[in-house]
């Protein structure tokens, strides 16, 4: 510290009160405050400095040749470190997402307590709305041929002691409350008064005919056999449904997995950090929007697809086949227009099989496209970067314009369509291969970097390849499927 | 005058640090995440420096951050 300066002091007096406040009154978040006020301890630091120089220099004393000394620099950087390092941790909490809370003692030193929940009736009209309100733990829903509700499973308390967890469970009832034709099944986590730690595992069985809405913080969900619309709405939660004969609307925050296998109505479905979407045989519209990272599959879809995230807008109108969309690539097979896919990350698109009109536009990325169905559909693809090839049919008649600003023309579909170079005397500096055959639909492809290859389609036509036999490997976390062709 | 180059030189930590405290405290508190704002230290630096520079070559110079002789 500069001699004479009143810095020193002043620090190690707030370093001394910060430790007494803390030590006396623990309640005070105090480490969180200084996690966020340290900056003006810097400041504060400056203009004192910035006054006591002013001074010295006006009562004409002499000025130090830096006005903070390079030992002072070496605190300043390290109070940087620590409160950056500090404010970080502080405010993501970066152990939240490995599963591990240590900031809670009961997480550490409490123990696991068991209950199993006493099965539990209740008798419901006909075409019941059935309402699961459960905070934390897995809830699985099973359509029957029964007229009444039942509900059991088990509730998993953590805390210190033996009596605490005997209270936790007193105050945490599960009950099933009928109204007119509205059922509730509530696990009353939320009247817990203690810091105990609660999770509740349902199992609940509902008349086939019933319509199903979930609640819930954090708790994977499972729903089978249900002939009424369902609703799922959690912040965190795997939603697997199978056999829904209505439509499904699920609001999700994270998500690691949505499974859904013959649905009669549509889906509608929005996560914030959602990962991997399988739908299968779905009879209604389809609308997904969030954010996903995984692999989304839609195979066998009736109607429209609208999928929009942040950078992907994709828009199908039906599905016979299947589409799988991940963050490097699009790809799909068989395919009812118009498509529109627009994608402003870098994707490779791959598409055979498809019907009324494709439009594509994207940022980067090579494209492939197979239009092996008779009429064609019209075309229109763009790519900022990417090469481009073109497999066209033998009979089929179109109006092709396939331009790429830098890169080879390759023109291997014959003598009927003509290759343009921008520059004859350098044959990729770009071009186009334009040419029409027979009367059909415009087909419009450019690229501003790459090649653009345009071929005659020989081979048979490619049949939708489906899977003899699949395994699914799964690890809680994670699962995969190996498929046999 | 004659102390005006070292009193600006002197000056120079203390206003950095000032900077710097301000920039962490809108990266926590306003719009701007410090990864965005820290090139404004090194524009602060130069002008520093190169107030420090003006005033050695025109040590006369009346018209001064300063206004004259402190």
């Amino acid at each position: 510290m500069r001699r004479g300066s009143l810095i020193g002091p002043l620090l190690i007096i707030m370093v001394g009160v910060w430790f007494l406040v803390s030590s006396l009154r623990p309640d005070l978040p105090m480490l969180d405050l200084a996690a966020r006020f340290w900056p003006f301890l810097l400041i504060g630091w400056g203009f004192l400095r910035t006054i006591e120089i002013l001074v010295w220099a006006v009562r004409g004393r002499p000025l130090p040749y830096a006005g903070v000394s390079g030992g002072e620099w070496t605190l300043i950087i390290l109070i940087c470190l620590i409160g950056s390092g500090l404010y970080t941790v502080n405010r993501y909490r970066p152990w939240r997402n490995l599963g591990v809370i240590t900031s809670n003692r009961i997480e550490i030193f409490g123990h696991e307590y068991d209950y199993a929940v006493e099965e539990q009736t209740a008798p419901v009209p006909k075409g019941a709305r059935v309402l699961v309100e459960n905070l934390r733990g897995p809830v699985r829903v099973t359509g029957a041929d029964v007229e009444h509700v039942r509900v059991s499973g088990r509730k998993t308390i953590r805390a210190l002691k033996d009596a605490d967890a005997e209270k936790a469970q007193k105050q945490t009832p599960i009950e099933i409350s009928v109204q007119a034709n509205r059922v509730v099944v509530r696990t009353n986590q939320d009247r817990l008064t203690g810091d105990e730690r609660i999770s509740t595992e349902l199992e609940v069985t509902v008349p086939r005919t019933a319509a199903v809405e979930i609640r819930g913080r954090n708790g994977d969900v499972e729903i089978s056999d249900v002939a009424g619309p369902v609703e799922v709405s959690s912040d965190s939660a795997s939603v697997q449904l199978q056999n829904i004969g209505a439509q499904v609307r699920l609001d999700l925050g994270r998500s690691n997995l949505v499974r859904a296998a013959g649905i009669k109505g549509g889906v509608e479905m929005k996560a914030s950090r959602g990962r991997d979407i399988e739908l299968d045989t779905i009879g209604g519209e389809v609308t997904i929007n969030g954010s996903y990272s995984g692999d989304l599959r839609f195979r066998e879809c009736a109607r429209a697809i609208r999928f929009q995230s942040g950078q992907t807008d994709l828009r199908v109108e039906g599905l016979p086949g299947e589409i799988r969309l991940n963050l490097g690539e699009l790809s799909g097979a068989n395919l009812t227009g118009p498509i529109r896919f627009t994608s402003s990350r870098s994707r490779d698109v791959r598409l055979e099989q498809f019907t009324h009109s494709l439009e594509l536009k994207l940022d980067r990325g090579d494209i492939m496209l197979r239009p092996s169905t008779q009429p064609l559909p019209r075309i229109d693809a763009r790519t900022r970067v990417g090469q481009i090839e073109l497999l066209l049919p033998e009979s089929a008649g179109f109006v092709l314009r396939a331009a790429t600003d830098r890169g080879d023309l390759n023109n291997d579909y014959g003598p009927v369509l003509k290759t343009q170079f921008e520059n004859e005397r350098h044959p990729h500096a770009g071009g186009a291969i334009v040419g029409s055959v027979g009367q059909g639909p415009s087909i419009t492809l450019s690229t501003g970097r790459g090649a653009v290859t345009v071929r005659k389609d020989t081979r048979a036509e490619p049949r939708l390849r489906r899977p003899s036999a699949a395994v699914e490997i799964s690890t809680g976390e994670s699962s995969t499927v190996i498929e046999k062709y | 005058m004659s102390n005006a180059k070292p009193l600006v030189r002197a000056l120079r930590g203390p206003l950095l640090l000032m900077i710097l405290g301000t920039l962490f405290a809108v990266d926590y508190f306003g719009p701007y995440p410090f990864y965005r704002t820290w090139p404004v230290l090194l524009i602060a630096y130069g002008v520093l420096w190169l107030l420090e520079r003006v005033i050695r070559d025109t040590p006369a110079e009346p018209e001064s951050p300063f206004g004259g002789p402190l």
